[in-house]
């Protein structure tokens, strides 16, 4: 925990925090003292009108005993005005002839420390006069809801700078230093393992360099001795050297960080953070864009766009895998960002629903791209004993820019406006171009290099195998199924139909990141150590379906949703990191021809379909029956296809399970 | 050779442009002549009509003819058509236009003018006249605008103002547009939840409607229980609300008009109306439309305006002391002479 790297970004992120709560101190303080004088502006206008209305009414000669109708009518008023708590008229005498009470005043006393602002009725000679009561707790609770996105804000910047932190990392001076530091401090511990090289120009690198040479001395020694023990058949010696090697590592080579792999991880993070930006409101965009194509409800008519997104995405990703390959990684990030500006910018600027999904596919082509280069560009620079941990930072980038999108586009949306918004993700994906780059390596086109591929011949053999056909079918799909239709279609919709500002919204899709984020790591290793991989997929299915039926409880719609989604993230979390490596280890049921990487590549491409199914199932049923109704029958084919998966899985027994050896 | 034809198509794209604009001009100069035929004298929407053409720069010479309050003057109206010949006929009411124009169905139309087009103002119910089949596309000669506010509409209105427990409602039974309306009425009573209370006026020997038993009749009315009085577009009872009104308000009976003059002179408590002045707009603007030959008469359609005004009478307000609600005041015009 003293390396250099955490205590460099430890302090970098304690420099920019603290400036964003200096500021946010500020913005709320002058927020506060702006406020006050609004209010009080504002309840002297409503004064003012009804006011007016009543002056009227006793202009036209009706008696003030013989005001039809204004009790409802202030009624009315002070619904309508959430920052007020009374509004009374007061006849000649004093006494409150008309009025309307929140109830949190009690019948139109200035308690509680309330303003009152008077507006005097002309026509009743001065003695009649209007008065309206301000709610302190409102101002109170505009603050609130204001500190609310501002930690919102502290909090997507102080993870977005770490992320961006990454970009100097593993380069150049501080990849030496932190070679340096690495060899120190193994060496300390008695962990002689040889370690990969660093830069070689700086006095760093040149102590480094002399470290790796008395390292080298030795395990050339260790190497000699352990030939002359082989030759002179010395079992004894043999053995010594062996302990030796177990505790010093003598012999052996450390394995590396992917260092190499880190450099898609900035420009990877901000453009899906501009796809992610689009979560809360999308649905919503799209509505208010749809024009009804008779014969299918409305409901479907929103999935149409999200559909084509998440289609071509699917389409496209094995194809893209290769072009990737061709053109370059770093000119594969690069094109894609570039599709993802023009998508963004046509998605804030057109007017149908045709020229929306247009936009979307083509953003669609962009993501596809930035996903495959990105996924690419890891493979590439990565030997297998790496590739599971680049993979990691691969999808904890991902992850990341899931938690972080929502909340801020949310935000955005409820301040600048959607397609401002739209406008923002487009400056996000030009600035991942950019990052792109300045951090990847220049592409140099392969001509032999494996990727990702699909052989489409050996799906058929794949699918037929029942025990994956039940993996990638009950298990992988409806997971997809079920995140995208509920966090991309359902909750957005609903949220908005509940009333909910974007802002609440976006905080609310964070509540599944956020359960991902904690628990899959936890959950991960469970499995693995307890070899109940299975077990755990079907217990992961079963709990996040099932999780839908909090919504049969009575209580507030909004705390009924995130309990969902906390049901929801629970069982992905506990299914998800098992199913990827149960993948692996069905998959060698299969005859041997058919590569991992085939199984691999397959075994995303259902889950891309099912990404893609989620909006259309969720359309489909959204418009025929309601939101609860429609969350509640997914969840329960999520549960039921879990059950089915666990019960072809356990019966059907594979050719001999291999112990787990890590995902 | 390209630039050549070019040239030649600009050429001719100018020449097209401009000739049009020449022949528009010449007939612009000489004023359309309006044949207009009144049923009470000159009115409001006679004004509205008049505005309308003036301010689009319509140039009109008008033949005024005024049919005062009777059919008799009509036959000697067409013949004086039939020799002017004018751009178009206007005509006032129902009674006047099927005079001019004639029934839709009619097999004989020597008596009516046939060719030459006619826009029609107040009249209530076109179809129920039998001046034509379908609103939406004429298909004759006529066009033209009605004034008559949706009879639920109005009970909305009425409802608003004070809840309608039990309706009355004073007609001529021979007048088939009151009828039809009655008819309404009974329908909507079910789905606004009300009850309705019928009386019609007395008839003399020939079958007209008379103001005889006026009073007597309103009394009928409140006693059997009801809380309005609907003044409905009743011809007869058009001329006869200086009897109804005071009958309603010695009865302590709120009244509610469905024409102008119902609440503007006839001392109806409250009523829900087509000004007068924009319907002659509305009839001006399709006189316009036959006049430039923009659109051919039978193909535009008969129309009502789009909103209508709530007018409120507070002198009869107090006298009932049943003030209207304070919102109402915000949208309602408010007499108070």
């Amino acid at each position: 925990m003293n390396s250099l790297r955490v205590r460099l970004s430890a302090s970098v992120l304690l420099v920019v925090v603290a400036a964003l709560f200096f500021l946010s101190f500020q913005t709320a303080h002058r927020a506060q003292s702006m406020l006050e004088p609004e209010l009080e502006r504002k309840a002297a206008s409503v004064a003012g009108s009804v006011a007016s209305l009543v002056d009227k009414a006793l202009g036209l000669g009706i008696p003030l005993d013989r005001l039809v109708g204004l009790d409802t009518h202030l009624e009315a008023v002070l619904e309508s005005n959430p920052d007020l708590s009374f509004i009374a008229l007061r006849g000649p005498d004093g006494a409150t002839t008309y009025g309307a009470s929140t109830g949190i005043d009690g019948q139109g006393t200035a308690a509680s420390g309330g303003k009152v602002v008077n507006a005097p009725i002309e026509a009743g000679d001065g003695t009649v006069v209007l008065e309206v009561g301000l709610n302190p707790a409102y101002a109170r609770q505009v603050v609130s809801t204001l500190w609310i996105d501002l930690a919102i804000v502290i909090f997507v910047t102080a993870v977005v700078t770490l992320e961006l932190i990454y970009v100097g990392f593993g380069v150049g001076l501080y990849g030496a230093i932190e070679g340096v530091e690495s060899r120190l401090r193994t060496i300390r511990k008695g962990d002689l393992r040889l370690h990969p090289p660093v830069d070689a120009e700086s006095e760093f690198g040149r102590f480094a360099r002399v470290l790796d040479q008395r390292l080298d001395g030795l395990h050339s020694a260790y190497a000699a001795l352990r030939q002359r023990a082989v030759d002179g058949h010395n079992q004894i010696t043999q053995q010594a050297l062996d302990l030796m090697r177990n505790r010093f590592g003598l012999g052996e080579g450390m394995i590396a960080p992917p260092l190499q792999a880190l450099a898609m991880r900035a420009p990877l993070f901000v453009f899906m953070l501009a796809e992610e930006l689009t979560r809360p409101f999308l649905p919503v965009y799209i509505r208010s864009l749809a024009t009804p194509i008779p014969g299918l409800s409305p409901e479907f008519v929103i999935s149409l766009p999200m559909i084509t997104f998440l289609a071509v995405v699917a389409l496209s990703q094995p194809l893209l895998g290769n072009a990737t390959e061709w053109i370059g990684r770093r000119r594969g990030l690069m094109i894609g960002s570039a599709l993802g500006i023009l998508g963004y910018c046509a998605s804030a600027l057109v007017e149908g629903l045709l020229a929306l999904s247009l936009a979307r596919a083509v953003t669609a082509v962009g993501f596809a791209l930035v996903f495959t280069s990105a996924q690419g560009h890891v493979i590439d620079s990565t030997d297998l004993r790496q590739r599971s941990s680049g993979m990691a930072i691969f999808i904890s980038a991902i992850l990341v820019a899931g938690l972080c999108g929502p909340p801020i586009g949310g935000i955005l949306a409820d301040r600048i406006g959607i397609p401002a918004t739209f406008i923002v993700a487009g400056l996000f994906s030009a600035i991942s171009l950019g990052l792109a780059y300045v951090c990847m390596p220049a592409s140099t086109k392969r001509s032999s290099a494996r990727g990702p591929a699909i052989r489409w011949k050996d799906f058929g053999t794949i699918v037929s195998s029942p025990r994956l056909a039940a993996l990638f079918f009950f298990a992988a799909m409806p997971a997809k199924i079920t995140l995208v239709a509920f966090c991309f279609f359902l909750v957005p919709l609903q949220m908005g139909a509940l009333g909910a500002t974007q802002s609440m919204t976006g905080r609310m899709l964070m509540i599944y990141p956020i359960a991902m984020v904690l628990l899959v790591p936890v959950f991960a290793s469970i499995a693995d150590r307890s070899n109940m991989r299975v077990q755990f997929v079907a217990l992961g299915g079963i709990v996040a379906g099932l999780s839908s039926f909090v919504l049969l409880a009575h209580g507030d719609a909004v705390l009924m949703i995130a309990l969902m989604l906390v049901g929801l993230g629970l069982g992905q979390a506990i299914s998800i990191a098992p199913l990827s490596g149960l993948v692996g280890e069905v998959a060698r049921d299969l005859p041997a021809e058919i590569g991992e990487s085939s199984v691999y590549g397959i075994f995303r491409l259902v889950e891309r379909t099912g990404n893609a199914l989620g909006p259309l199932v969720s359309g489909l049923l959204l418009g025929l029956y309601g939101f609860e109704t429609t969350v509640m029958i997914i969840g329960a084919g999520m549960a039921v296809c879990a059950l089915c998966f666990f019960i072809i899985v356990g019966m059907v027994r594979g050719t001999g399970e291999l112990p787990a050896a890590g995902s | 050779m390209r630039r050549r034809t070019f040239l030649g198509y600009a050429a001719g794209g100018v020449a097209g442009a401009v000739l049009p604009e020449q022949t528009r001009a010449q007939n612009a100069d000489r004023p359309f002549t309006i044949y207009r035929v009144t049923y009470r004298g000159r009115t409001e929407v006679e004004e509205g009509f008049d505005d309308y053409l003036a301010s689009n720069g319509v140039a009109v010479n008008f033949i005024e003819r005024d049919a005062d309050r009777g059919i008799s003057r009509l036959p000697g109206f067409i013949e004086e058509i039939r020799d002017l010949k004018p751009d178009l006929i206007y005509t006032w009411g129902t009674p006047v236009t099927l005079g001019i124009a004639g029934r839709y169905d009619d097999a004989d139309k020597q008596n009516f003018i046939t060719d030459i087009p006619i826009v029609f103002a107040l009249v209530a119910s076109p179809s129920t006249a039998g001046l034509v089949a379908d609103w939406a596309k004429p298909d004759r000669n006529l066009t033209g605008t009605v004034h008559v506010v949706p009879t639920e509409t109005q009970l909305r209105a009425m409802h608003s103002y004070r809840p309608i427990e039990r309706l009355g409602v004073l007609y001529t039974a021979t007048e088939q547009n009151s009828v039809s309306i009655v008819q309404e009425l009974q329908d909507l009573r079910e789905s606004m939840g009300f009850s309705l209370v019928e009386r019609q006026f007395r008839m003399d020997d020939q079958g007209r409607p008379t103001a005889d038993g006026i009073p007597e009749l309103v009394a009928e009315i409140r006693n059997d229980g009801a809380n309005w009085l609907y003044l409905l577009p009743d011809t007869f009872l058009g001329t006869q609300y200086d009897l109804v009104s005071p009958a309603a308000l010695a009865n302590k009976l709120p009244t509610f008009g469905a024409a102008e003059l119902a609440i503007r002179e006839g001392g109806a408590l409250v009523a829900l109306i087509s000004r007068y002045y924009s319907v002659g707009q509305l009839a001006a603007s399709k006189a316009m439309k036959v006049l430039r030959k923009e659109v051919p008469i039978g193909e535009i359609p008969i129309e009502t305006l789009k909103r209508f005004s709530l007018i409120i009478n507070m002198p009869v307000a107090k006298q009932l002391d049943l003030y209207p609600p304070i919102e109402m005041l915000n949208y309602a015009e408010v007499l108070t002479g």
